[in-house]
């Protein structure tokens, strides 16, 4: 069900998570610094500020870089960050790992990301260490 | 006619004087002497008889005008001659002068005895021929007259004696034979060798012999070999007492006689043969007879057949017509006959007859009248009959058929059309309608149909789609039928469904386009309403689907949150300042997870329809309520609301109406720009029949390009620094559609927004 991911072998380091609700990005952090050993993590509830990071993060060499983004944000959705991210990224680049960390159970969510050449994989909430487990192991 | 005779003697030497004097006394003949001197010596006394003179009145004297002055120089001439030459005897032929005036004719024989010794005179014999002269004149003028009688005639006439040969003929006669032998004839010739061949001068001469026994007769016959064909030639025999003399011939050339009459026999043929064909008889009545019973009737065949009756065996009667006619028809077929007659006018009429065998035939009659040019009296009625029965039947047969197709026509709503299309312009080229046609297409029946008359009613927005569909089909003998509308005069837009048939010529061009207009209005509305139906259906259907999405993944978002705090507290690692926020975050999350628990409890009690009665609702009254209720926050905020009630209200379930007002003000406080007051207008009017409500505030407003389509969805938020939950447009929106209305939105970022909201005034 998921993606298994591009580089699996390597550990990655860098994170971008990426949810208006608070809670939800702090267990999403403590998730990924479970599992990952001293991970970078960047948490961001606006999605915009989000956006700003990662386009300033070409120049700041932060790559290659997973992301968690959620889907139901206000202002800019999770589909309008991927659509932002779309202009910046070229389709099909190691550079970036996008999941799609989301509550919904919305069979068209599911399957647009399936579809989405910068989405890696679709990741159901609650993101636990055991989920993390079963989307980086080998 | 001079006679030389010197040796006979005047008196015989042997009669005695006595003999002499008895002799010459009773002589019907004159006896007389001229002298030397040219007067008489010596008169025999029957010159009284001849000459109404005694002889004493002649005897030396010499009469003036006793000789006719015509006569008198040649007279004088041959005395004279006579007197030169004695013995010499001449005959003259003079007329003279009797004493009663008149003159007659003498025919004299004169000798010269001047040296006889003894007479010394000239013997002058004389009687009177005048009777004689006369006759031969009178036959010589009636032989002219004949000539001419016989010669003014083209006919060939010609008379032959017991020898075959000619004894008169006219000059046809002798131009004919020239003509036939290429010689002459004439009176007298044998004619038997005028003939040219042995076998025409046997035929000939049978006919000859046959009138030579005595009677006449008429035979046809040619004369070979002139090319001008049948001669009719009449025989007669010559009778002189009972004795035949000769035969007389005459010849009539008939060619054209019996041409004509064969072309009148055939004419008269075909004249029959075609009214058999066309079932016409002719027929005539003269009205020339006192009694009308008696007036003479003339039938052609045809028209005894057409009513029953033998032409060979029937006799033309009036009657016998008149009881063949349908006793329906009788009366009211002889009335206008009889009008006919008096009014002198041409009459047609049809009505029926009925045959022996009891079947009805019907006749259409066409009368004329003759009248007299003098004084205007009808003479004669000339009329024809028609068997008309097939027309009849047949003209029946398509009137029924035409209406039985009118009436299907106008039951399916079917009119069918017929347009020549190489006659000139195809649009303005008169074209055949149907009735159902002119009513579907709403034309009365006055109009000329044409294909722009149909063009011109078609509905504007379909009449590029119809032509072309009309000039590709032609193209490329597409007949796959068009629906489409046109706007009736009143109005009334139908929906047609057109189907066609094309036809071309030889060479590929389409001639002819048959096709018929189907009224399918009643079909298409119900097919329009159901697709609404429908599309209304899936939309509810996939908001329902949305909904629960948005329902279930709000209520998620919390469990999974819950959870995900649940197994981080049981983690012995967690530090407890993370656990202090996790056990107060659950009890958040429980809080939020029952709020959505009560928004759905909500919104489904509110969708669940309308279960509430319907009040007036002042909308003025509804925002003083509002503003009421917000109280401090009106004060705090220095929320200015303005409005313009032009419909001052409306009838409608207050509480979703209040709902919608109170979200709309409540946001526009919310969403309010901090740097200036807030201020919200509310106007209403009537619009079309609908109720208009426009909302319109100064506030900070919504970046629309990307959330036309989000605004009024459930749990969508636009601002972040705001608290909301994102469901009162969500709301709104419903509320409104439950009211049988639509609401929209225009906004900018910092240029307030505007909501507009349309509900049915009923």
């Amino acid at each position: 069900m998921h993606k298994s991911h591009a580089n699996s072998t390597s550990t990655p380091t860098c994170f971008i998570l990426i949810d208006d609700d608070n809670v939800a990005n702090m267990l999403a952090q403590m998730s990924v610094k479970r599992y990952f050993n001293q991970p970078v993590i960047h948490t961001f509830t606006n999605p915009a500020d989000a956006v700003s990071f990662i386009t300033e993060g070409e120049k700041y060499n932060t790559l290659p870089c997973t992301v968690f983004l959620d889907i139901n944000m206000p202002i800019l959705s999770g589909w309008d960050v991927l659509d932002k991210l779309e202009k910046i990224i070229n389709a099909g680049t190691t550079a970036f790992n996008i999941y799609i960390v989301s509550s919904s159970i919305d069979p068209d969510d599911k399957t647009r990301a399936a579809q989405h050449p910068l989405v890696k994989g679709y990741i159901e909430k609650p993101l636990t260490p055991q989920l993390m487990q079963e989307v980086f192991a080998v | 006619m001079e006679q030389t005779n010197t040796t006979t003697p005047l008196i015989a030497s042997s009669l005695t004087e006595l003999q002499f004097n008895t002799l010459v006394a009773h002589s019907h003949d004159c006896i007389a002497l001229l002298n030397a001197h040219g007067l008489f010596s010596y008169v025999s006394p029957s010159v009284e008889r001849i000459s109404g003179y005694a002889p004493a009145e002649l005897l030396g004297n010499v009469k003036d005008d006793f000789i006719h002055p015509a006569d008198a120089p040649e007279y004088a001439r041959q005395i004279e001659q006579l007197k030169a030459a004695p013995g010499q005897t001449i005959q003259l032929t003079y007329r003279f002068k009797h004493k009663n005036g008149q003159w007659n004719w003498a025919e004299a024989i004169a000798t010269n005895s001047i040296n006889v010794e003894g007479i010394n005179a000239i013997v002058f014999n004389f009687k009177n021929i005048t009777e004689r002269v006369e006759t031969q004149q009178k036959a010589l003028a009636e032989n002219a007259n004949r000539d001419a009688l016989i010669n003014a005639i083209h006919d060939i006439i010609w008379s032959i004696d017991t020898n075959r040969c000619l004894i008169h003929a006219n000059t046809a006669f002798y131009s004919h034979v020239m003509a036939i032998t290429g010689s002459h004839i004439n009176p007298g010739d044998n004619i038997a060798f005028k003939h040219v061949n042995e076998a025409t001068a046997q035929l000939w001469d049978t006919y000859y012999t046959q009138a030579f026994n005595g009677i006449a007769f008429v035979e046809h016959l040619n004369f070979l070999p002139t090319p001008d064909g049948i001669y009719e030639v009449t025989f007669s025999p010559i009778f002189e007492g009972n004795i035949i003399t000769g035969v007389a011939c005459y010849a009539k050339n008939i060619a054209e006689r019996k041409i004509a009459d064969e072309r009148l026999r055939i004419s008269e043929k075909n004249m029959a043969q075609a009214q058999r064909i066309a079932h016409v008889g002719s027929w005539e009545v003269c009205l020339k007879h006192p009694d009308p019973s008696r007036y003479q009737t003339r039938w052609s065949d045809e028209a005894f057949r057409l009513f029953g009756y033998d032409p060979h065996t029937t006799e033309a009667n009036p009657q016998l017509f008149i009881e063949r006619i349908h006793p329906d028809d009788r009366d009211w077929v002889v009335n206008a006959m009889d009008d006919a007659i008096k009014g002198i006018q041409h009459t047609k009429i049809e009505f029926r007859v009925v045959l022996p065998n009891g079947d009805i035939r019907w006749i259409t009659s066409e009368i004329e009248v003759e009248t007299d040019p003098i004084t205007g009296a009808p003479t004669k009625v000339i009329g024809s009959n028609q068997d008309i029965t097939e027309i009849k039947d047949a003209a029946e047969k398509l009137r029924t058929s035409q209406n039985n197709m009118a009436i299907a026509q106008r039951i399916a709503r079917v009119g069918s059309w017929d347009i020549e299309l190489n006659n000139g312009n195809p649009f303005t080229q008169p074209a055949i309608w149907t009735d159902e046609t002119y009513r579907i297409l709403g034309y009365d029946e006055n109009t000329q149909p044409s294909l722009q008359a149909f063009v011109d009613r078609l509905h504007p927005e379909d009449k590029d789609y119809v032509l072309n569909a009309l000039t590709t089909g032609i193209a490329n003998n597409n007949t796959t039928p068009i629906e489409y509308r046109i706007v009736q005069p009143n109005g009334t837009i139908r929906w047609l469904k057109t189907e066609g048939e094309i036809f071309y010529n030889a060479t590929g061009q389409a001639t002819r386009i048959v096709g018929s207009h189907k009224d399918i209005t009643k079909r298409k509305l119900l097919e329009l309403e159901r697709e609404k139906v429908v599309d209304d259906l899936t939309l509810r259907n996939k908001e329902l689907e949305q909904f629960t999405y948005i329902v279930s993944h709000n209520l998620r978002s919390h469990v999974s949150n819950i959870i995900g705090m649940a197994a981080e507290l049981t983690e012995p690692t967690t530090q407890p300042d993370i656990q202090q926020l996790f056990l107060s975050e659950i009890k958040n999350s429980a809080q939020k997870l029952d709020n959505v628990i009560k928004d759905l409890s909500f919104i489904l009690q509110h969708k669940r329809g309308v279960i509430e009665a319907k009040d007036y609702v002042s909308f003025a009254q509804l925002v003083a309520d509002i503003t009421s209720s917000l109280g401090s926050q009106i004060a705090e905020q220095n929320v200015q609301i303005e409005t313009h009630f032009e419909a001052e209200g409306k009838t409608c379930i207050k509480s979703y109406l209040y709902s919608i007002f109170h979200n709309l003000i409540t946001n526009s406080i919310k969403y309010h720009n901090p740097a200036i007051a807030p201020h919200i207008t509310i106007k209403s009017s009537l619009v079309d029949g609908m109720v208009k409500l426009h909302f319109a505030d100064n506030g900070i407003g919504i970046d629309l390009t990307h959330n036309a389509d989000k605004i009024f969805g459930l749990y969508r938020r636009f601002h972040t620094h705001i608290e909301g939950k994102g469901m009162g447009l969500y709301m709104v929106k419903n509320q409104v559609e439950q009211l049988g209305g639509t609401i929209t939105v225009t906004s900018a970022v910092n240029q307030g927004t505007q909501f507009t909201i349309l509900l049915p005034n009923s």
